[in-house]
């Protein structure tokens, strides 16, 4: 009797669990039907993001190229490839989230950097201009090669200003040497009135965004190169900032005042800006060949020494052809 | 008489116990039969959505006018190189008719045809039974332009194809798409 009673106790627990290993595994089902959808769509999730975070290391390393393969992200990883030329860049992210696989190709193309319109070789904006001319500043509106010699392009205003009275206040207020000194359309003292209709503030931003280096204040002396002619860079200067015998080629941008001495010399466009008053000083051999461009509600300018501020045609060009943006257009996006 | 009392004790608590087993498995049978539609639901719910989701993105892939053409709320055609092959492939979606179903139990099932470059493809219904597009702009309220979409929802009704208990339970599955390329 007692081990029939056991008999039919163990078939009727077997019987049982049967049953509940089957409706268990409807269950089951169920939530792998659920995961799945999870882990594709996080698959994708990851694979995307793989994009943005290389297009973003793409706009600081505006070089990056090659197979970056094994990168963690929200629990899975992604293998990602970028190859081709800035005009068409080609970027292939494969993710994966726990066997689920994802790809994503996204054709880009970087985007050209966006050069202001150089107006002349020294141009003021501001409601009050203060200006200390000495020793043998020459600001030449003429075009001039970046060898020194003369360009062949139109001749711009030595110097540029917003409005008559401003060009009458500089006019006014510097002595004949430095008066015959400025030089460029018109002939000496090559002082006009420029049509200019650049947001520069917004420019600015635009070059900061793009900026290859960025310096904060300090003085910054022999053998600092912000970039040669050969491989020009955008340089944004966040601060008041002392150049010492330094050179440098592409842009930059000074976001407050500034000191050039020694045997300064950059090749390209220098912008100083800032939201109420800016300086900028001169000592010694400086030159900025390309164009020189002072914005701020009060601008000062004082000058000893040889400073030079030439108009270069082929120095505004040269940052034009070799300069890359940190925009990226998408051409397309397969997900 | 003790054994004739232990027999009959004995039949009865073993009739109870098999009348129990019986009902038991009625009751697990019914409960596998339910839980074998909800997971058919779910599995034909998901594998719906996951056609519209891997098409809809691809929308305007590699195209580069307006690619929607047709934008209806039951009705989306669209260009895309929708198999990444380099030719452009001009897709679309729209929902039959109940009486085109008519081979399944559920009288109320569609079928989500989709034609790419003129080739028809109908398959199972899948227990669809109703689909609703919507085009969303950049602040993601309903336009009526194509070149302003940059969002489309899209909501599908699914049903079990086969009656439980006397009705049919649903599911209801929606997503917003973004496509990249538009």
């Amino acid at each position: 009797m007692g081990k029939g009673i056991l008999i039919l106790v163990v078939g009727l627990s077997a019987l049982i669990s049967l049953l509940i290993v089957n409706l268990n595994a409807d269950t089951n089902s169920s939530l792998d039907t659920t995961i799945d959808m999870y882990k594709a769509t996080q698959a994708r999730l990851i694979s995307n993001s793989g994009v943005e975070v290389y297009l973003e290391k793409m706009r600081r390393d505006k070089t990056l190229h090659g197979n970056f393969p094994n990168n963690v992200l929200l629990s899975g990883k992604y293998d990602l490839s970028i190859s081709g030329p800035d005009t068409n860049l080609v970027i292939i992210s494969v993710a994966d989230f726990n066997n689920k696989m994802h790809t994503s190709i996204v054709n880009a193309k970087r985007e050209p950097i966006k050069m202001p319109g150089v107006n002349s070789a020294l141009y003021i904006s501001s409601n009050t201009i203060s200006l200390h001319l000495n020793g043998n500043v020459d600001i030449n509106g003429n075009d001039h090669k970046i060898s020194g010699g003369a360009g062949t392009h139109s001749p711009l205003p030595g110097i540029g200003v917003d409005d008559v009275t401003d060009s009458a206040y500089v006019i006014n207020n510097i002595k004949s040497k430095i008066s015959n000194a400025i030089q460029g359309y018109g002939g000496a003292p090559s002082v006009y009135t420029v049509p200019d209709t650049i947001d520069w503030l917004g420019l600015s931003e635009e070059f900061i965004f793009s900026a290859d280096t960025v310096l904060t204040t300090g003085t910054y002396s022999s053998g600092s190169v912000f970039g040669t002619t050969l491989d020009p860079i955008i340089t944004y200067c966040n601060g008041d900032v002392d150049f010492t015998d330094a050179t440098g080629a592409g842009i930059m941008v000074i976001n407050g005042n500034v000191n050039l001495s020694g045997n300064f010399d950059y090749y390209g466009i220098v912008i100083v800006y800032g939201q109420s008053s800016i300086r900028c000083q001169t000592i010694g051999n400086n030159g900025i060949y390309g164009g020189t461009i002072l914005v701020g509600d009060s601008v000062s300018v004082e000058s000893q020494g040889n400073a030079k501020f030439y108009y270069s045609w082929e120095a505004v060009n040269l940052c034009q052809l070799n300069l890359k943006s940190s925009r990226f257009k998408i051409l397309s996006w397969l997900e | 008489m003790n054994v004739v009392l232990d027999l009959l004790g004995a039949s009865l608590v073993g009739g109870i116990v098999l009348l129990l087993i019986v009902n038991l498995n009625a009751y697990s049978t019914e409960t596998k039969y339910a839980a074998d539609a909800d997971l058919r639901l779910q599995q034909n719910a998901k594998t719906l959505a996951e056609i519209l989701n891997d098409d809809l993105r691809k929308i305007g892939y590699r195209y580069s006018g307006t690619a929607i053409t047709q934008m209806l709320e039951k009705r989306i055609s669209f260009y895309g190189d929708i198999n990444n092959d380099g030719s452009m492939d001009q897709v679309t979606y729209f929902l039959g008719s109940k009486e085109a179903a008519g081979s399944t139990p559920n009288p109320n099932d569609r079928v989500l045809y989709r034609v790419v470059n003129n080739d028809t493809i109908g398959g199972p219904t899948l227990g669809l039974t109703e689909l609703k597009l919507s085009y969303l702009n950049s602040n993601e309220q309903v336009t009526a332009y194509a070149d302003s979409i940059c969002y489309i929802k899209a909501e599908i009704w699914v049903e079990t194809l086969e009656p439980v208990g006397g009705e049919y339970p649903f599911t209801y599955w929606e997503m917003t798409i973004n496509p990249r390329n538009i």
